[in-house]
């Protein structure tokens, strides 16, 4: 996949939506390609979680609580981890063949020094995120 | 972004320059305008056909004068209600309560010479009041930028009412009778009572209560536009005199052939005023800018006088005062209803409702004296015109001197917009007392906040942090030692060394490093057991105190424990040692925090490099330029080179300069070049304000804005500054044209699915970079015109705010035109097509097919955006670009390679992927 590819992907999610596509290829950079057999568990509720992941292609599938749903591609998990590690609070697991891009804390805290217009859009979509939780919208 | 216009928007923006979004408003004041003047205009038709058919002409003059009188003491009035009441409501209850009047009026009419000379006065006070209360109405709705280009088209509205309303009154006088016009007048006021309850309300919501204003003439700025309103009114009183005079004279005042001139020349005026304030006054106020446009009229005065001095008979004198007129009521007229805007808006209403409705017929009044003592001293119409020409000059330069207080009400009206600052300043009465109080408080919370405050304001709080060495909060015990240490005293010796042997390590560190301030040479003895503390940060505290105060005998005994430090394995030693050899400020011990810059361990090297901002020796200031190219050492890197000042200049400049040294460091350079604040660091940073690269370029030119912001006393080549400014300018209008060239509606067929979000993905990139582009020329703009410099700061906010439209009129009024011609359309909130017919002709901006740009996008100097262009030619197949991807898989910045080579390689297996390509 190559950096344009990435940055479009990226901007599917609510969190990077806002942000300058020049940041967005620091982004994109950061980034790791991931594949996912079926049935490989990507993340279990409580271990501890901290990365950013996004489907590209494939399908994922979310357990907790005995229910469970299959997520497509564009839908993403660890979007508050990402910059905040706490325990998953599901386990997820690839239900197809599946492709992800993720996105380690440590390099995001790097990637956002020095690139407040990136900072401020992903505080304005958390920001959206609370209001929402708030409200009770979608 | 509001970039793409349907049709009958890009008509409205193109005939009438409305806005989509504006549309609404913008024709409800039309209509306003239009009932608001009408009325007036069938109430004075009704009002002198009454007087003169009941009473003697030469009564006239008295109802001149009483007539004038009755507006100043409603104007008085009403500019008192005008600022405790909201401007649409006040125009709603005087046109209502006007409409009932004119109703009784019509119901009670006998035609008694009484009632004729009340309804002369009630019909003066109804238009004097109502047309002032209008455009007190239209400031609000409008703001300073968009009433530039809609007053106009408002004020049209008043002037078609002229031409209509007059000839309905021609027509309908004869048939229904002269009193019975005034069941039309009453309509047409209740026209507007029932309009402005369709009008949007301004932003402001809840009761209507605006903050005090100061008297209106106590403000320069509104003493200013009163001296224009006074000599605007006598010169048009002159110049009617004239036309009057000349008329009567060439007429031999024969009734007849006055009103059928009088008549032609109202017709054709009305016309051409109708025609000059639709299409021409909101681009002449655009064009010209606000001033350039108010000067027109005392230009035309001007002329008018000076072809009266040469030439008094009639054509001169119907010439000069259809110039005038023409002008007045239109850009004259939407221009000085601008004046006001920057003003609070009970200031607003209060200095309009003064300015027009006192001021304005005490200069009527006024001319009328003058005239009468010019006439009782048998002046000819020459001399008269040699007044009126007199009068002008001093006009133009009542303007001239208007200009500068337009500017400072505009960065008034910016400051007060400013966010307050919730706190109190430290330099303030009482800030140490509220310190004192949170220590003595013993909060952990406020006394450590009280105690960190104390530090930055520089507030020596020594005795009152004394007693909390021994609080049970280890984090406060710690605050407080190291506040002992600033301004060390002997007779807190004793409770620091107690604090030596703090169970808390970093207690026991902060004590040792102020127990050294306070007992110096004497600080050995006590110290020595903390060199061989268990934990490394006492050792490496106690070294640091004695390297820094404890003389010869100090730095011997410390130099083991440093050296033991220094190589130690655990990287915890090795960064307390770099804190160490920062903090021992001994220049000679830079060779060891050298080495500890380049550790394997990353927060060793941190560390180092924080500790080489503090040791400040001049031999680490190249290692430090060097890791401006590391990521995660560039921020810290820059903060220790700042440090070292002066020191670091030549070392920076030079590499500034140097094209073959890393891009990554050379781009880091500017802004810490910038924060050493010398001329030759400006000299630097100027010489690459049109480097090749991109990146280095815009931190150059915004490097040298902030610079010579800071120090305007700094010599600087500011004719190249302008130049790189005006190309910056050149460049970020090129990406508005390519980003409206590549607009959905512009393709044959507008790309869908991954070719759709590439174009959106392209046309955002584009937009970001000539914002990029703007940001960095409105910054150099503004430290080479400092008048420029608070719009600019407002500008620079992320959203710009309420206060956009104010910061972007003031760039408009101080920037000198070169400039302004180039920037201000840039930061307009106008829609794309608008900006650029406004740089069209100071910029080579082609018109080309979408794929065109994007095979041009492909050689952009942003990788950025020719990433997105091969990305975006790959998914369109766009196989006339193939050559210039080509070039750009072999020879672009990394990200654009890599879509380039993806874009070929996509197409047919990479059959079109010339062979040259490689890797």
């Amino acid at each position: 996949m190559t950096t344009v590819e990435k940055v479009l992907w990226l901007q599917k999610l609510d969190l990077f939506a806002g942000a300058p596509g020049e940041d967005l290829v620091a982004v994109a950079a950061a980034v790791e390609e991931v594949e996912a057999a079926p049935g490989e568990v990507l993340a279990r509720a409580g271990e501890p979680g901290g990365a950013l992941h996004l489907l590209t292609e494939g399908k994922l599938r979310v357990r907790s609580g005995g229910a469970s749903v299959e997520v497509p591609p564009g839908r993403a998990f660890g979007a508050l981890e990402v910059f905040a590690p706490a325990p998953w609070s599901a386990t997820v697991e690839a239900a197809a063949p599946s492709k992800l891009l993720r996105l380690e804390r440590d390099d995001l805290d790097g990637i956002l020094a020095g690139r407040p217009a990136l900072a401020r859009s992903l505080l304005a979509a958390l920001a959206a995120r609370v209001r929402a939780a708030r409200t009770g919208s979608p | 972004m509001r970039d793409e216009l349907r049709a009958r928007d890009r008509w409205l923006e193109a005939a009438f320059r409305v806005h989509p979004g504006e549309l609404r408003a913008t024709l409800l004041l039309f209509l306003l305008s239009f009932t608001t003047v009408g009325a007036f205009v069938v109430g004075r038709a009704v009002r002198d056909a009454i007087f003169l058919a009941r009473l003697s002409p030469a009564r006239l003059p008295f109802a001149y004068v009483a007539a004038a009188a009755a507006v100043a003491l409603a104007g008085a009035g009403h500019a008192r209600l005008a600022g405790r009441r909201r401007p649409a409501a006040l125009l709603a209850a005087t046109s209502a309560a006007f409409a009932v009047l004119a109703v009784a009026a019509r119901l009670a009419f006998e035609g008694g010479g009484g009632q004729a000379a009340a309804l002369y006065l009630g019909v003066e006070v109804m238009g004097a009041l109502t047309v002032v209360q209008f455009w007190t109405v239209a400031s609000e709705v409008h703001d300073a930028r968009a009433a530039r280009r809609l007053f106009g088209v408002i004020g049209a509205g008043g002037t078609l009412a002229n031409v209509l309303v007059g000839l309905a009154v021609r027509v309908l006088a004869p048939r229904a009778g002269v009193a019975n016009l005034l069941w039309l007048c009453a309509a047409l006021l209740a026209g507007s009572a029932a309009l402005i309850t369709r009008l949007p309300r301004p932003a402001a919501g809840g009761p209507f209560r605006l903050p005090a204003a100061p008297a209106p003439w106590r403000s320069p700025h509104l003493r200013a536009i009163g001296a224009l309103v006074l000599l605007t009114a006598v010169c048009a009183i002159f110049l009617d005199y004239q036309l009057k005079s000349i008329a009567a004279a060439h007429f031999r005042r024969d009734p007849v052939a006055l009103a059928a001139f009088f008549g032609a020349f109202s017709g054709a005026l009305g016309a051409a005023a109708l025609a000059l304030q639709l299409f021409a006054t909101g681009r002449a106020l655009e064009r010209l800018g606000l001033f350039g446009a108010l000067f027109v009229l005392p230009a035309a005065f001007g002329a008018g006088a000076a072809l009266l001095l040469v030439a008094p008979v009639l054509w001169a004198a119907a010439a000069a005062k259809a110039g005038e007129d023409a002008i007045r009521y239109t850009v004259h007229d939407a221009g000085s209803q601008i004046l006001y805007l920057p003003l609070p808006p009970r200031a607003r209403a209060r200095a309009k409702a003064l300015a027009d409705g006192v001021l304005k017929p005490a200069g009527i009044a006024l001319a009328g004296l003058l005239l009468a003592g010019l006439s009782a001293a048998g002046a000819s119409p020459k001399a008269i015109a040699a007044a009126t020409l007199l009068l002008s000059g001093a006009w133009a330069s009542a303007l001239a001197a208007l200009r500068p207080r337009y500017a400072a009400e505009l960065r008034a009206a910016l400051l007060r917009g400013g966010s307050a600052s919730g706190g109190v300043p430290l330099d303030e009465p009482g800030a140490a007392d509220a310190l004192r109080a949170a220590l003595r408080s013993e909060e952990p919370g406020p006394a450590a906040r009280a105690l960190e405050l104390a530090g930055l304001a520089d507030l020596d709080l020594a005795d009152e942090a004394l007693p909390l060495l021994s609080h049970p909060d280890a984090d406060l015990r710690r605050r407080a030692c190291d506040h002992l240490g600033i301004r060390p005293r002997f007779r807190h010796a004793g409770a620091l060394l107690a604090r030596c042997v703090d169970p808390e390590p970093r207690v026991r560190a902060a004590a040792a490093r102020s127990a050294c301030a306070v007992l110096a040479d004497e600080a050995l003895a006590p110290l020595t057991p903390l060199l061989s503390d268990p934990h490394p940060a006492v050792r490496a505290a106690a070294v640091e105190g004695l390297l820094r105060h404890g003389g010869l005998d100090g730095v011997v005994s410390a130099a083991a424990p440093l050296r033991a430090l220094c190589g130690s394995p655990q990287p915890e030693d090795r960064a307390a040692a770099a804190r160490v050899l920062g903090g021992g400020g001994v220049r000679g011990f830079y060779k060891p925090l050298h080495a500890l810059m380049a550790d394997p361990d990353a927060r060793v090297r941190r560390a180092a490099v924080t500790a080489a901002g503090r040791l400040r020796a001049p031999e680490l200031a190249p290692a430090l330029v060097y890791l401006l190219g590391e990521p995660d050492l560039a921020g810290r890197a820059a903060v220790a080179l700042s440090a070292h000042g002066a020191a670091a200049e030549r070392v920076l400049g030079k590499a500034l300069a140097n094209p073959r040294e890393d891009l990554a460091v050379r781009r880091a350079i500017p802004p810490v070049l910038a924060g050493l604040g010398t001329a030759a660091a400006l000299e630097r940073v100027a010489a690459a304000a049109e480097d090749p690269d991109r990146t280095l370029r815009l931190r150059a030119q915004r490097a040298a804005a902030a610079l010579l912001s800071a120090r305007p006393d700094l010599p600087a080549d500011r004719v190249a500054l302008g130049r790189a400014c005006e190309r910056e300018l050149g460049r970020a209008w090129r990406a508005l044209a390519a980003a409206a060239g590549l607009a959905p509606d512009r393709w044959r067929e507008p790309p869908a699915l991954e070719a759709g979000d590439a174009l959106r993905l392209l046309r955002e990139a584009l937009r970001e970079k000539g914002e990029a582009s703007g940001a960095a020329a409105l910054e150099l703009a503004a430290a080479l015109q400092p008048e420029a410099a608070l719009a600019a700061a407002r500008l620079a906010r992320p959203a710009g705010g309420r206060q956009r439209p104010h910061a972007v009129e003031l760039l408009d009024t101080v920037l000198d035109p070169r400039l302004q011609r180039r920037l201000v359309p840039l930061v307009e909130d106008w829609p794309a097509e608008a900006k650029l017919r406004a740089a069209e002709a100071l910029y080579d901006l082609p018109r080309r097919r979408p794929a065109e740009w994007v095979g041009e996008l492909l050689r952009d100097e942003s990788g950025w955006v020719a990433a997105v262009a091969a990305h975006l030619a790959g998914a369109l197949r766009l196989e006339g670009c193939a050559a210039d991807l080509a070039a750009l898989a072999n020879g672009g910045e990394a990200t654009a390679r890599e879509a380039a080579r993806a874009a070929l390689a996509s197409w047919d297996g990479g059959a079109l992927a010339p062979r040259e390509v490689t890797g």
